[in-house]
């Protein structure tokens, strides 16, 4: 049954591919833009919540 | 550089908080009542507004949606304006917030328990009030995203990133799974029917624990736990990878609720993947709370705040853990439709969302309020019998779950069912639930008391609806940014329509890659030609089914495990739900499963055991329905039935809603005559004889061919 449900969706195997590929882009750039980030200012932005309100 | 002053929205925050409180008791107390009545069936006597399956999405809904939800409400109005600097865009926006949610959850209690519901977990309420949730969270949004845009901090705290993924997601989950064709105010279906409504409802249910009780919660923990501790959070990477893994991994993992079931197979394993790989984000978000308390744990062991936050962290790891184990499928054969899953659940409910909420009640009421926590002593009782609560609910019933689940796998050495009764691994695990409604008992305790000592808070202080800051405004301030050269996150941190809009896309990318290949299966569908659409007098039966909440402990569900199909008969297939909107595969097995139970009895066995289930089976904990014997059958809304189901795609024969009600009355005439034979009386026109109907074609279209099948 569920070959033929599958047999049956027009290019099927492009899902698995898609997946895999939006999946390691999105975190590669993720990654990238957060390893390559200013650790100073991150520093500020932890601090914050810890401002004078 | 000028600066500017301005008022924080104390009033809002309180109201919320106020209402947290309040549901908070009402959400606890129908879920200890319904506790009971898994072993006190009769407890509340047969009133049909008080049965099992009414009350059940009524805890549900109100614990979620009214306390949880007002919980979240209290913690982002309250955070959002300080991190923001600056108070809510609009006041007449927070208002129609707060007063149009109340009216929801009132709305809510007033049909629940009437029966008026669509079935579909954590989302039964109907079409009108649909529509009323969506606008009245449109109404959250607009008034966040402008209080964010009218900001005077340049840069968005992780905690609001959060926020606005809570708000964007919660929003496209509740309309994609709401869609419904209505038929009359109160009564609707689903646009979607079988596997795609499966496929959808867990989308969204899965979802809203992700979006509804972990990210606003998670964004919480990271403006509160700094807050209380003094210290900044752990890891500011951290938080960025966590959210941005968080929100694009989540939306995947639905299909888990639906391991071994008609779903297809690849959509399944998509489920499991992406769940587990959730441990990692889940747990990126755990240990950046925790580490945030590095050399403040002193400060634990005196503030009720850091407490409840610890423990709730610590539980938020757990279930987090819990539920990637349970979305592997040799774990998953072996924890679904039992109380394990109730367990696990309530671990995230009472520890983590429940937790937090106390915590935030701590926090905020005595800085509302001017004046230190009415009684230390009494936040620590609170804290003791809930945690001490929460593990006298949940153990018992991982215990109970696990037993009942083997009982029902357990063959004798001639490869016969050990227990082939299902009621006997029903009563086997009544001393867990028992001690299952004590725990909660204890948590609802220790939660009294903490409304007792926020009362005497609140009075003995004086409240401070408006709280005096200054800051200068956005753009008098010196633009940093630009002066690194390249790309940032933190640049997107300050664009937060784009911010909103890259977050829409990471949660919607999961969403559309699973649900594309169902939709169009919709048309390549195995079909099955013998599966035809439900008699009118069947559907009446299956809405009554529906009324009934009787999805809340069958499933429609047979897996194809050998222990199933010997007790309930041959596997589920997609093709059989092709006309069930909704779908109604259900979640959990207090009782067996009714898939195939059509033909399994006759007429007067199914009028016996409707009218008080101790009599076909003694020591049954289901609920009498004696009022389906007093209740005429309402037939005036079959016709338009027909005709919205036809719309959506159900293949009644041309102009079938012009002969429905003839087919129907013919139908019951047959029914009441079998039953007459049998020395049971009864009208044709009454409720039962429509339920009856119903259950004696559940499964039998694929049976219809062979020997012994009902039809």
């Amino acid at each position: 049954m569920i070959s033929k449900t599958l047999s049956d969706i027009g290019n099927i195997s492009i899902y698995p591919v898609m997946t895999l590929v939006i999946f390691f882009t999105v975190f590669t750039v993720m990654l990238f833009l957060v390893l390559k980030g200013n650790k100073a200012r991150y520093e500020k932005m932890a601090h914050l919540p810890l401002e004078k309100e | 550089m000028a600066v500017e002053t301005f008022e924080y929205d104390n009033r809002i925050v309180r109201n919320f908080a106020i209402a947290t409180i309040i549901w908070g008791i009402v959400g606890m107390l129908v879920g200890i009542i319904i506790a009971v009545l898994l072993y006190v069936p009769d407890l509340l006597g047969h009133f049909s507004f008080l049965s099992y399956g009414r009350l059940r999405p009524l805890h549900t809904n109100a614990v979620i949606f009214a306390f949880a939800g007002n919980a979240i409400f209290m913690g982002v109005y309250y955070s959002l304006q300080r991190l923001l600097k600056t108070r809510m865009y609009s006041d007449l926006l927070s208002n129609i917030n707060f007063w149009g949610w109340q009216l929801i959850i009132v709305s809510a209690a007033l049909t629940l328990p009437f029966g008026i519901t669509s079935s579909k977990e954590y989302a039964e309420l109907e079409w009108p009030i649909d529509i009323a949730i969506a606008v009245i969270w449109v109404t959250f949004g607009l008034n966040m995203m402008m209080t964010i845009l009218n900001r005077r901090e340049k840069h968005l705290y992780v905690a609001i990133w959060f926020y606005i993924a809570t708000f964007v997601t919660v929003a496209m989950l509740h309309i994609g799974n709401s869609l419904a064709i209505p038929v009359s105010f109160l009564k609707s279906y689903s646009v979607y029917a079988g596997v795609q409504d499966a496929l959808v409802q867990w989308w969204y249910g899965h979802n809203a624990v992700a979006f509804f009780l972990t990210t606003p919660f998670l964004g919480i923990m990271y403006y509160f736990i700094p807050k209380a501790s003094n210290r900044p959070v752990y890891s500011y990477k951290l938080s960025i990878v966590h959210f941005w893994a968080l929100v694009f991994i989540y939306i995947w993992a639905g299909p888990h609720h639906l391991l071994y079931t008609s779903l297809p197979d690849w959509a399944q394993s998509l489920g499991t993947a992406f769940s587990v790989m959730l441990i990692a984000p889940s747990w990126g978000g755990m240990i950046n709370g925790l580490l945030t308390l590095r050399g403040a744990w002193d400060r634990v062991r005196q503030d009720p705040v850091l407490k409840f936050m610890v423990v709730g962290i610590t539980a938020y790891g757990m279930s987090t853990f819990e539920g990637p184990m349970m979305s592997l499928k040799n774990v998953n054969a072996l924890t679904h439709y039992t109380d394990y899953i109730i367990g696990h659940v309530h671990l995230g409910a009472l520890a983590w969302n429940g937790g937090i909420a106390a915590s935030l009640l701590y926090y905020i009421i005595p800085r509302l309020y001017g004046r230190p926590l009415h009684s230390l002593k009494l936040a620590n009782f609170h804290f003791w019998i809930s945690t001490i609560g929460i593990v006298f609910y949940a153990i018992p019933l991982y215990w109970g779950g696990i037993t009942q689940s083997l009982m029902w796998k357990q063959f004798t050495a001639q490869g016969a069912l050990l227990y082939p009764n299902f009621l006997d691994t029903v009563t086997q695990i009544i001393p867990m639930y028992v001690m299952r409604s004590v725990g909660g008992t204890m948590y609802l305790t220790g939660f009294l008391v903490m409304a007792y000592n926020m009362v005497k808070t609140m009075r003995a202080g004086q409240f401070i609806p408006a709280e005096q800051a200054s800051a200068p405004a956005l753009k008098d301030q010196q633009d940093h940014g630009t002066a690194v050269k390249g790309f940032r996150h933190r640049i997107l941190e300050r664009k937060p329509l784009v911010f909103t809009g890259l977050t829409l896309v990471a949660v919607l990318v999961g969403g559309i890659i699973e649900f594309v290949p169902i939709a169009m299966v919709r048309t390549n569908i195995p079909t099955i030609a013998s599966v035809k659409p439900y008699s009118p007098l069947e559907l009446e039966g299956r809405d009554i089914y529906i009324r009934e909440g009787c999805n809340t402990c069958h499933s429609q569900m047979i897996r194809p495990f050998r222990s199933e199909t010997e007790r309930y008969g041959e596997y589920s297939k997609a093709g059989e739900f092709v006309y069930d909107h909704p779908f109604l595969w259900g979640s959990k097995r207090t009782g067996p499963d009714l898939h195939r139970v059509g033909g399994k009895y006759n007429h007067a066995w199914h009028y016996q055991h409707m009218k008080d289930p101790r009599i076909t089976s003694p020591g049954s904990i289901m609920p009498a329905y004696p009022w389906l014997f007093d209740n005429q059958l309402d037939t005036s809304l079959t016709t338009r039935k027909i005709k919205a189901l036809t719309t959506i795609g159900v293949d009644y024969p041309p102009f079938y809603d012009k002969k429905a009600l003839t087919d129907l009355n013919v139908q019951s005439a047959v029914i009441a005559e079998a039953l007459k034979k049998d020395g049971m009386a009864i009208s044709p026109d009454r409720e039962i004889i429509s339920v009856i109907a119903y259950l004696q074609r559940l499964g039998t279209d694929i049976k219809a061919n062979q020997p012994g099948g009902a039809k």
